[in-house]
Order: structure tokens, then C-alpha cells, then sequence
């Protein structure tokens, strides 16, 4: 089977704005919706993200979502399975474990989660109580194997599943009565898009006939503000949140953390036309690469495996760069990487670079980790559907290789029909993806 | 068209036994235990205090590009990945250039790493004082402190595992890198993806496999607590039983194991060495609770008939089962059951034994690892044993190998993997035979 017969029959996100259509509707009137941290994030760097709120009972409304335990959830599940649920809605899928075994055998599920982290207080309260007493009294930190235990008082064993790195896909296969493959990749923040491929890939070799697959990102987590604080990578304190998620921007500086949950639904032609599904688009190539960076969160070192494959979807779907409709780019807002995949957009377009309607969702939704690509497939099959390129928020002054793009400060009206989504990552995986509307 | 056929030409490994394929295969054929009393802290008072973990030092690479060695997780993962490339014959360098990298790929899964939390104490002192301090401990004061010290990143990056992925891919020159997680299924499961990558066309060469140190101050009580670990702790060699009366949990294990799968037509062009096939794979999920394997073995059996049906095999030519066989009562149970679903009439007559039962749980390496011990299976004819097989379950009654290793002339082996959350995975490894079309 070749990708070409395999469509995307629903979509669904989970964002900072709200949900799918939400998101919709602030890109479209340009509006950022990053803002000061709400909700009990009082000292998280850097003070501002397009946070969600985690309304536990919004699940419970959802395709499968009875179902759930969200007690048993981490934020990284959270918005994996409030994606899935919007997106088997979308899809028409409106009670996915009541289908027939037989339906149920053959849909799978695939997502991305950078990662799986915890609550930053009650597992560092156990590290705490761990200290050995007298050292502490000295200043030094030495772990006392005898007071394990005592950290270990106020803990159930679902506070240490939930930090299993396949949970979200766990309760998610549950939830959309996925008795198929199921799989969580990792690692990187580009793994939504990665693993929206690798189910097209499992639908082709015959796994499944049906699949969820998306990706999830707390990014406006504690977690995650954490780790990527300490990589250096977040944008400046003290700067105006609305405008502070900027990609492919000049001064932009550096990541703004948005918490992004997406995902969609793909099958084969022929199992959505034998239920009655409408194809949104059909899937006509996708790609990968990776590239070491020069540190280990470094930036892009070389724009080389991105031109690659971006030459190699647009191979795939026998397409020139000029029959290209429209790009979701990834543009995640830090220099060192949007400067690779702005060189590679360089390259792959040249001179059809100013006739380019680029699109670039960052500065409406912030960095949304391994949410981030997905919610770009998304934007995607929302301009299919709406025929709109929305603006460009926050990109001023665009880096140098993108001088000659077309500027886009309204919503532009287009006949969109093939469509690339870009996804990149600070730390050196990229995806391209590469859809035409139905 | 024909599918591509994937064969095997690499594997390397740092096990609880040993960091060398032949020593660990021969360690397991007579039946020695792994596991002993845990020996990275001290467990005195935890409910399991015995583990199967790597006790010797692992000589490994200290820096791969940008990526330190210095963590459990990538010291084990680099230098299982040193002994797999050596013996694949695939250990040197590639041009940045070389078009032979967009040929290559690397597929790892991993899980949570060694001690990351932990890595986090000498802060908390700085802001909550003494740990017997009854002060109410301040989250805000502990983001501000986080903030003010960005080394913080790197104590918690043993967590996220996501050098390991990329640290391989520079030592292999692929360009394509994932990493996924399916709990105690994710070795099996990175062969399911490797080999689909080859048969589509994607890479030639995939060097994919798994690492998992779990054996840590938070993890092993975590698991204990879920009461998913043997608490036999005044006998350590004797805890873990698969499918013994008596089992009563599973025995963390620690390691790294990785193999290279080629397509076939490159292995030959190189003239590579071909361990065994990949015949088939078959997944399916439980989709029904987090941490139980659906009582009648559905998605188990389910898993081990699609890889059947991919192979092309029915029941009577499978000649060996490596079982998932945790030492869990629900587990082997399940499995038990499922390999009647699935064999049918034969499943009495297919020896199942247990590897667990000698190097625990290697959770996202297990089963790479087990893949390995079939492969050996296969080359050297000899079945390893399920150790501690002491008292009959009435629930386990298929012929696990007890106790003792036992000729065998075995041709296919299924590997079975099945992991909390309910994702299954079987795979189907042959000997390699050039005659077949």
C-alpha cells in the first residue's frame, strides 16, 4: 500500500487557546495567547506561557473519556488523551469502545511525549527527606539508604506508573479502544509529527487499518520550564508574553512554553469510505533526519538533513516547490535551530520563496514540545479546509534566509491544497510531512 | 514484490552476567542466577532488596560527539553498542558526506533513568533546610533556586534519556534516530519498527535494541508498591520462578542490549555475517487496564498469531518460545493461557522457557535481550532453562524447561514481550537459511 492511500479523517488539538477550534479562530485574528503564568506557577522561568488549563472533568465528555482515570494522569497524559478524544470526534468516532472487536483489533495508536515528569514537589520532597541529618547540618547532601522509607510516606505505586514513559499511550489506547499497535515515542520535540509517520508506516505494512496518533506537550509545565531554563533555551523574563514567541524572528530569544496537546486520525481509504468517513486529505509522503547538534541542545549544525527531506516529500508526492499550496513551518522561536530550517526553506524554495504562503503557528500557541508538530498538521488541514493562510504573529524581522519570503499579516485567502508541515527540535530530529487535500 | 527479508548481524550486549553474548549465553545455559542483593545503595528495610544488577565495571566510550558517557544509561547503552557495531563489522567512521548514512538508522528504547530525583537533593537543602525540618516545604522557594542554578538541567537529563538515541547515531553515522517506549515490550517492540523500516524501503541497516537502569532509591520501592516485585529477598537466586507456585513478583534487572538488522541483499553485498532472520512480528494491545494483562490472554495471544501469520508459519513450526514469564502471577498465568489460545494442540509440545528467571526484568531491554538468547538458541542448539522450577502450578502447565538446559535442533523461536499498559509484542527469529526465496 503507498502512503497516497492512507487519509487523515479527523483532527484535534488541546491548546492554549482551547481546543482545536479555538486555537483556530486567535492564529486567525493573529493573536498570541501567551500570557503571564495563571495558576500556581509562581517562580517558574520564564514567568509566561500559553498554558492549558487542566480541567480533569473535560475529559470525562469526550469520546472514550468515561473511561479515564485523570487521578492517575500526568499533564503529559492529560493532553494526550483530551487530543485523542477531540480528534476521534472529529473523525466521527464517537464511541470507540463499543465498536466491534474486529474494528477495534485493527486501530492502533502512536504518540509522541518528549518525555513523562512528574509533579517537581512531591518527588523532590522524597529526595529531601532521603538526607542524612547530621551531613545536612554540614551543608552537604548525602543520601541516607535508611530514611528511603520515611520519603517514601504519602506515595502509591500510581505515583511512580504515571511517570512511565508509555502512559500516555496507555491510557489513550484504552480510551479509543485501540487494540492494535500502540507505541509512545520519545525524546525529541519533534516525535508528534514522528509518530504520526511511523502509524502511516504501520498502516502500509498492514497493522492496522485505523490510527491515533498525534503527540503531547506540557510545555508550559514545570518539568519542562525547568529543564529547558537550565538548557538556557527559554525566552527572556521580564519581556511582554504576547510578543514574545517569535519564530524565525530576529529577536527572538529563545523558547516560549506552550502547552500543546494534538493529534489525528488516519486510515486507509478504504476502511474510511466502508464507514462512512470523510477524507480530510490523503497522506502523500513524510520523512525524517536527524543531525547531532554541536552541543547536546545546541541548535541545528547543519541544514543539509532538512533539505534532504523536504526534497525527498516533495519527491514522494511528485510535486515541484512551486506546486507547494502551503508550509506549516515549525519556526520553534529559537534562533540556533529556525536559522537551519529557515536556510533549508531557502534552498528547497529559491525564487518560489516570495510566492511561499508560510505559515508558523509558534507565536499564537508558544513551543508546545512533542505537541508542537502535530498542532502544525493541524493548522494545516484547518487552512484545507477554511482555504485561509493565516498571519505570521510576531515575525517582524525575519532571519536573513527568509528575507525574500511573502509577508503575511492577515489571513490570506487560497485555494490550499498541498500542504508541507515541518517539524524541528533543539535537539537535532526533524520531520518533514507532505499531505494533499481530498 | 517480495518483501525485503531482514537478517541479523550484530549483537552486543551489557547484561547482569556478563558484557559478552557467547559468556552471557553460556552463564544462562547452566542456569546461574544474576540476582543478588541490591549493591548501589543500601535497600535494608524496602520490601524487594534484591535486584539483577550490572556488578562489574563496563568499559564503554566516556564522550560520543556531543554526549557525556557519564550517566548508568549511556555508559551501558554506548558500550553494548560498541560490542554490537564490532561484531557487525560495522565500527568504523563514515564520512559526513557518505550517502551510506541515509541508509542507516537507529531505533532505541528506553525508559526512565537512574537517578535523576535524586540528582536534585543538595538543593533542596539549600532551600528547605534540614530534612527533618517540619517547615512547610515551599514549591515557589524551590522553582527560584532551580532557576538561579541552569546546571540543574543536567542533573535531571538522566530522566529523559534522549542522549542515548543520538549518542548511537553518531557512533553508527545514521540519520534517522527515534526512541520509543512500551514498557517491558519496547525490545521487541523497536524490532518490530526496525524491521518495518527495512521493509519499506527506508534503511538498509538499523542498529536498534534497548537500555533500562531502574534499579534505583525511588524506583524499585515505585515498583513495589505496585506489588509487582519479589519480595523473596532472603534468597535472591531462588526469587524469581516463572511459572512456579511460589512465584511471587519480578526481579528488577539493569543493562543495555542492541543488535544490527540489515536487509538482507545489503548484508550479503558487504558480506556480513548473518546471526539468524527476523521471520515475523506480530503487536496487539490489551487496551483494557494500566497495569493487569487482560485475564484470558486476549491481546497476548493476538500478538503471537499476527506474528505466526507475518511469518508465514502456523503453530507446528515454531520450535522454541522464549517467554515473557516475569514471575508474576497474572503474568504467566495469561501467557500461559494465550500460548494454548494460539498453539493450540502443540503448545504442550514447545519448550518455553524463561530468561527472568536467571537476569530478572531488563524492562526496555528485555526484549532485545531475550532476541539475542533465541538467536544463541538457534546457532548453538541448546534451549535455556527457567531456573527455580520447583512447585507445579496447576495454571502453568506447558513444558517451561525446568531447571536444566536441554539440546534442541531449533530452527524458529518466538520471542515474547508483553508490557504494563497492555502493548504486546512477538517476534518470530529463524535460522538463516540462504536457499529459501
Amino acid at each position: 500500500m503507498s502512503a497516497a492511500d492512507i487519509v487523515i479523517t479527523g483532527h484535534g488539538a488541546v491548546t492554549g487557546a482551547g481546543d482545536e477550534q479555538a486555537f483556530r479562530a486567535a492564529w486567525l485574528e493573529g493573536r498570541s495567547v501567551v500570557r503571564p503564568f495563571e495558576k500556581n506557577a509562581e517562580g517558574l522561568p520564564p514567568g509566561y506561557g500559553a498554558q492549558v488549563d487542566f480541567a480533569h472533568k473535560d475529559l470525562r465528555g469526550l469520546p472514550g473519556g468515561r473511561g479515564l482515570r485523570p487521578g492517575t494522569m500526568t499533564e503529559f497524559t492529560f493532553l494526550a488523551c483530551g487530543a485523542v478524544g477531540r480528534a476521534l470526534a472529529s473523525a466521527g468516532i464517537d464511541a470507540p469502545g463499543d465498536d466491534p472487536a474486529e474494528v477495534m483489533d485493527r486501530r492502533g495508536i502512536y504518540l509522541g511525549s518528549y518525555t513523562n515528569f512528574p509533579k517537581l514537589k512531591k518527588h523532590t520532597k522524597l529526595t529531601h527527606v532521603m538526607a542524612d541529618v547530621d551531613e545536612a547540618s554540614r551543608g552537604n547532601y548525602v543520601i541516607d539508604d535508611a530514611r528511603i522509607s520515611a520519603g517514601m510516606k504519602g506515595f502509591t505505586g500510581f505515583d511512580f506508573l504515571k511517570l512511565m514513559n508509555n502512559m500516555p499511550t496507555a491510557h489513550a489506547s484504552i480510551q479509543a479502544g485501540a487494540r492494535g499497535p500502540a507505541n509512545t515515542l520519545l525524546g525529541h520535540a519533534s516525535v508528534g509529527l514522528q509518530a504520526v509517520g511511523k502509524a502511516v508506516d504501520s498502516i502500509r505494512v498492514g497493522l492496522a487499518d485505523q490510527f491515533v496518533a498525534g503527540g503531547t506537550g506540557p510545555g508550559a509545565s514545570e518539568g519542562l520550564c525547568t529543564l529547558r531554563h537550565g538548557s538556557r533555551l527559554l525566552s527572556k523574563v521580564g519581556i511582554d508574553p504576547a510578543t514574545a514567541a517569535r519564530p524565525f524572528d530576529a529577536d527572538a530569544t529563545g523558547l516560549v512554553p506552550g502547552d500543546v496537546g494534538a493529534a489525528v486520525v488516519l486510515e486507509t481509504r478504504a476502511n474510511a469510505e466502508q464507514r462512512g468517513a470523510s477524507a480530510l486529505a490523503r497522506v502523500v509522503g513524510w520523512d525524517d533526519a536527524f543531525v547531532a547538534p554541536t552541543s547536546p541542545r545546541g541548535g541545528m549544525s547543519d541544514a543539509g538533513p532538512l533539505i534532504r527531506i523536504l526534497r525527498s516529500c516533495l519527491s514522494q508526492a511528485g510535486w515541484l516547490p512551486q506546486d507547494v499550496d502551503y508550509v506549516g513551518a515549525s519556526g520553534i522561536g529559537l534562533q540556533s535551530v529556525d536559522i537551519g530550517e529557515a536556510a533549508a526553506l531557502a534552498a528547497v524554495f529559491g525564487a518560489d520563496l516570495s510566492e511561499l504562503a508560510l505559515a508558523v503557528h509558534t507565536g499564537v500557541s508558544g513551543f508546545g514540545e512533542g505537541g508542537h508538530a502535530t498542532l502544525g498538521l493541524v493548522g494545516a488541514l484547518q487552512a484545507m479546509s477554511d482555504g485561509r493562510v493565516p498571519p505570521q504573529v510576531n515575525l517582524s524581522e525575519p532571519l536573513r534566509p527568509l528575507h525574500a519570503m511573502s509577508r503575511i499579516h492577515l489571513p490570506v485567502e487560497r485555494d490550499i491544497r498541498r500542504a508541507l508541515v515541518i517539524a524541528t527540535s533543539p535537539e537535532g530530529s526533524m520531520v518533514v510531512f507532505a499531505i494533499e487535500r481530498e | 514484490m517480495n518483501r525485503r527479508r531482514v537478517v541479523i548481524t550484530g549483537m552486543g550486549t551489557v547484561t547482569p552476567h556478563a558484557d559478552d553474548v557467547d559468556r552471557l549465553f553460556a552463564q544462562l545455559c547452566e542456569g546461574v542466577s544474576a540476582v543478588d542483593r541490591i549493591t548501589q545503595f543500601d535497600p535494608e528495610g524496602l520490601p524487594a532488596q534484591i535486584a539483577a544488577e550490572v556488578r562489574y565495571a563496563v568499559d564503554g566510550p566516556s564522550q560520543v560527539g556531543p554526549y557525556a558517557c557519564t550517566s548508568r544509561t549511556m555508559q551501558f547503552v554506548t558500550a553494548a553498542a560498541q560490542r554490537t557495531l564490532a561484531d557487525a563489522g560495522l565500527d568504523g567512521d563514515l564520512a559526513s558526506d557518505d550517502p551510506e548514512r541515509g541508509r542507516r538508522a537507529v531505533h532505541l528504547s528506553s525508559g526512565v533513568g537512574s537517578t535523576a530525583m535524586e540528582a536534585l537533593g543538595p538543593l533542596t537543602l539549600g532551600v528547605w533546610g534540614s530534612p527533618d525540618s517540619d517547615a512547610k516545604r515551599d514549591l515557589v522557594a524551590l522553582r527560584r533556586a532551580i532557576a538561579s542554578h541552569p546546571e540543574a538541567a543536567h542533573l535531571v537529563e538522566d530522566w529523559f534519556c534522549d542522549f542515548a538515541a543520538p549518542a548511537l547515531a553518531v557512533m553508527f553515522g545514521a540519520d534517522r534516530v527515534s526512541t520509543a517506549a512500551s514498557a517491558c515490550a519496547s525490545g521487541s517492540h523497536a524490532i518490530m519498527d526496525a524491521v518495518h523500516m527495512i521493509q519499506l524501503g527506508k534503511a538498509d541497516r538499523v542498529l536498534t535494541g534497548g537500555v533500562c537502569t531502574p534499579v534505583t532509591r525511588s524506583m524499585m520501592p515505585g515498583f513495589a508498591m505496585l506489588s509487582a516485585l519479589s519480595t523473596r529477598n532472603d534468597d535472591p537466586p531462588a526469587a524469581s520462578r516463572p511459572f512456579d507456585a511460589d512465584r511471587n513478583g519480578f526481579i528488577m534487572g539493569e543493562g543495555s542490549s542492541l543488535i544490527v538488522l540489515e536487509d538482507l541483499d545489503a548484508a550479503q553485498a558487504r558480506g556480513a555475517r548473518i546471526h539468524g532472520e527476523i521471520l515475523g512480528v506480530g503487536i496487539a494491545t490489551d487496551s483494557y487496564r494500566l497495569t493487569d494483562p487482560e485475564p484470558t490472554g486476549r491481546g497476548m495471544g493476538e500478538a503471537m498469531r499476527r506474528a505466526l501469520k507475518d511469518a508465514g508459519l502456523g503453530p507446528a513450526d515454531v520450535h522454541y518460545i522464549n517467554a515473557h514469564g516475569t514471575s508474576t502471577k497474572l503474568n504467566d498465568a495469561a501467557e500461559t493461557k494465550a500460548v494454548k489460545a494460539s498453539f493450540g494442540e502443540h503448545a504442550a509440545s514447545i519448550p518455553m522457557s524463561s530468561s527472568k528467571s536467571m537476569f530478572g526484568h531488563l524492562i526496555h531491554a528485555a526484549g532485545i535481550t531475550e532476541a539475542i538468547v533465541c538467536t544463541k538458541t538457534i546457532q548453538d542448539g541448546v534451549i535455556t532453562p527457567t531456573i527455580n522450577q520447583v512447585t507445579a502450578d496447576p495454571d502453568c502447565d506447558l513444558d517451561y524447561v525446568p531447571n536444566v538446559a536441554r539440546q534442541s535442533n531449533v530452527q524458529v523461536a518466538m520471542n515474547n514481550s508483553f508490557g504494563f499498559g497492555g502493548q504486546n509484542v512477538s517476534v518470530i527469529i529463524g535460522a538463516y537459511d540462504g536457499s529459501r526465496a
